[in-house]
């Protein structure tokens, strides 16, 4: 009997202990972290602009050039040229033209064999120049009685993204494609817009662009 | 009763141990929610002249340490999930800007203190990916206690902001990484 009280007044005494430990003496809360992880997607991205409007963020998918040559006016001007911007994550895409010709009465319509549409590439400070090549016959100058009218045509290949170099706000990252158009005789010949082949006549295309991802 | 002294002993150290378990460290949301997880999330969509994205989570720290305490993150690097192209142009943890700021509320009995380069602008490869690196440092405790009424209305809340530019150098896919934050002693 006396053993048992004995164990019974330990027991008593630990317990007081430990509910007196646990009220006023052990740890509240451990809760010392915090986790973050981090996520991020990087979409593909295509981006084509007309060199002039993309100070405005003129984003799109597709550019128009007007070709509007008309030679009944007497201060004609051959500076008819236009250049469009290729910005992409891509490693593979293309640029594809179609060109399509508005109606001009056949008597005053310049043969477009005569009207010659050179391209050049070039890219940004940031940008990369071997992104892309230009697509035969444009990687020389071609006449557009050459062009397909009916279907789409394909003028830059591109084989990797336009960036060579981090640039935070895309600015000088670009790819850039220029076309120029002049006069060209049946000898392959350039000839001066004042030539009388050309009087009084006109010649008016649109011409398309697309940038597509492969 | 050498039992009886030797259980007392026992138990005492157990349950009340040395003074420095007693101290608590508490990091918690802005619900008070112990031990958060935040998950930083960007969606990039590159256009000319983008900004870049930021993305920001709040914790509150909270502490009964009476002397000097820390708050450390430590990095899991960033790396490609998927998709494909040159390292080099990936984003990288040089990529991913970190700015934070800290602030008393309460206010807590110390002060904290972010330290040198958290104070201003920097990158995700300040924090280490081995060993903390110290983030925040305080001087004494926000109150005695991180979970009664009067514990959890002091407190500091420390709001990081990460930063991703939209790139086009970026190679497309899916890229993850992590940060722990600890605060302790």
């Amino acid at each position: 009997m006396s053993l048992l009280y004995k164990a019974i007044r330990h027991f008593a005494v630990v317990l007081i202990v430990i509910v007196y430990s646990l009220t006023f003496g052990v740890e509240e809360v451990y809760s010392n972290s915090a986790v973050m992880p981090i996520s991020i997607q990087v979409n593909g991205k295509l981006i084509i602009t007309d060199e002039n409007t993309e100070v405005d963020s003129n984003e799109r998918s597709r550019v128009v050039e007007n070709i509007n040559i008309d030679r009944s006016k007497s201060n004609f001007d051959l500076s008819n040229s236009y250049t469009l911007r290729v910005r992409s994550n891509e490693s593979r895409w293309k640029l594809i033209g179609h060109l399509q010709e508005v109606s001009v009465k056949q008597t005053k319509k310049i043969n477009p064999k005569f009207i010659r549409l050179t391209y050049k590439t070039s890219a940004g400070s940031a940008g990369n120049i071997n992104s892309a090549m230009l697509a035969a016959p444009f990687t020389e100058p071609v006449r557009l009685s050459n062009i397909p009218r009916k279907s789409d045509f394909v003028v830059l290949e591109g084989s990797s993204k336009t960036s060579l170099q981090r640039d935070k706000g895309n600015k000088n990252n670009w790819y850039g494609l220029s076309f120029n158009v002049d006069f060209v005789g049946k000898n392959g010949l350039a000839l001066e817009s004042t030539n009388p082949i050309y009087r009084k006549k006109k010649y008016n295309a649109i011409v398309s662009y697309t940038l597509v991802s492969l | 009763m050498n039992l009886q002294i030797l259980l007392l002993l026992l138990s005492f150290s157990i349950f009340s141990g040395n003074q420095s378990l007693a101290q608590c460290y508490s990091i918690t949301n802005t619900s008070d929610v112990t031990n958060p997880s935040f998950t930083h999330t960007f969606t990039l969509a590159p256009a000319i002249g983008s900004s870049a994205l930021t993305n920001m989570h709040t914790i509150r720290l909270r502490t009964s340490d009476t002397n000097a305490w820390k708050l450390t993150g430590l990095r899991s690097a960033i790396s490609r999930t998927s998709g494909s192209g040159p390292v080099g142009e990936n984003i990288l943890d040089t990529d991913v800007g970190w700015s934070a700021t800290i602030t008393p509320v309460g206010p807590p009995t110390g002060t904290a203190t972010l330290t040198a380069p958290f104070n201003g602008a920097t990158t995700l490869n300040s924090i280490s990916t081995g060993g903390g690196t110290v983030i925040v440092t305080g001087n004494n405790r926000s109150f005695t206690s991180c979970t009664n009424a009067m514990g959890l209305a002091r407190y500091w809340t420390l709001d990081v902001t990460l930063s991703t530019p939209q790139d086009l150098i970026f190679n497309s896919g899916s890229y993850t990484g992590m940060i722990t934050y600890t605060l302790s002693n």
